[in-house]
């Protein structure tokens, strides 16, 4: 599998911009590639309210002396 | 490369400045200068997809992109969160039956006639509870205001990475028409926001925390 990275998708995009200005891909192309862009995004997007839950987890186990974990869809037990 | 590239905003720079005082046969000259230096750093960021000569005005652009992708994030719903919770929703909604009928009215400039409350006029405990509450109101106001700086000034603290800057005003500069964008145009978009929301995130966690 090519490695993502943010940086990586954007450089990926604005290429793909630069092709389809210069017709050297149809809008259809670019319009499909744009929507799995998208897809993209929202997994990174799920990401961050992933770290955002974490931070407010940690607020909420100081305060209210709990344990409580976020059930981890990454990790192999789930 | 970079050294040149720095050399040609240099001159270009310099030779704007220049123009302004230029003798009327050195005009054609001056530009030509201009025009070969612009060139280059124009084919400099066509070639590696960047921005080497941001304006003040691009700048500028950026930071207040940045603060309304974190403040769509974060401060908004804080706000809305605050008002919700505000004690009083309306200051006159507590009135007693006697002095809500003490309304006065006024028409404005444009002749429009409205209704409005004089104050002087309550009873001495609508009076009271009329002060209270707009004092509560106007606390929240307050601290409205003092986290909406506290994150204002976290965005401009916040240190973002020279090459999201520039794919930000490279998009920016590719897009002509900002009411009709193409899905890729809108993939790239999105991306930065998640990048610059990512960085003030990593950066800013402490007051994240402080206001969740």
């Amino acid at each position: 599998m090519t490695q993502v990275s943010n940086k990586l998708m954007i450089e990926f995009l604005f290429n793909q911009m630069e092709k389809l200005d210069k017709d050297e891909i149809d809008v259809m192309k670019a319009r499909e590639q744009g929507n799995l862009a998208k897809q993209v995004n929202n997994a990174m997007k799920y990401e961050l309210d992933r770290a955002k839950t974490k931070m407010e987890l940690t607020k909420h186990n100081t305060l209210y002396k709990e344990g409580l974990d976020i059930r981890d869809v990454e990790s192999k037990d789930f | 490369m970079t050294i040149d590239i720095e050399q040609h905003k240099f001159v270009v720079d310099r030779a704007t400045e220049l123009l302004q005082v230029a003798l009327s046969k050195d005009i054609e000259y001056i530009k030509s200068i201009i025009h070969i230096s612009q060139e280059a750093i124009d084919s400099y960021n066509k070639k590696n997809l960047t921005i080497a000569d941001p304006t003040k005005r691009e700048l500028g652009l950026f930071s207040s992109k940045v603060k309304s992708v974190i403040c769509g994030r974060y401060f908004n719903p804080l706000e809305r969160e605050m008002i919700a919770s505000r004690p009083v929703s309306d200051v006159y909604e507590y009135l007693c039956d006697e002095c809500e009928k003490k309304k006065e009215y006024d028409t404005d400039y444009d002749g429009v006639e409205y209704e409005y409350y004089d104050e002087c006029k309550f009873c001495k405990t609508c009076k009271n509870e009329y002060h209270k509450r707009r004092e509560e109101i106007s606390a929240s106001y307050k601290q409205r205001d003092k986290i909406k700086a506290e994150f204002s000034e976290a965005c401009d603290k916040t240190l973002f990475c020279d090459d999201l800057r520039s794919k930000s005003i490279l998009l920016s500069r590719n897009i002509t028409d900002h009411s009709k964008l193409n899905p890729l145009q809108i993939a790239i978009r999105d991306v930065i926001h998640n990048e610059i929301i990512k960085a003030f995130q990593e950066q800013n966690q402490k007051l994240i925390t402080k206001y969740l």
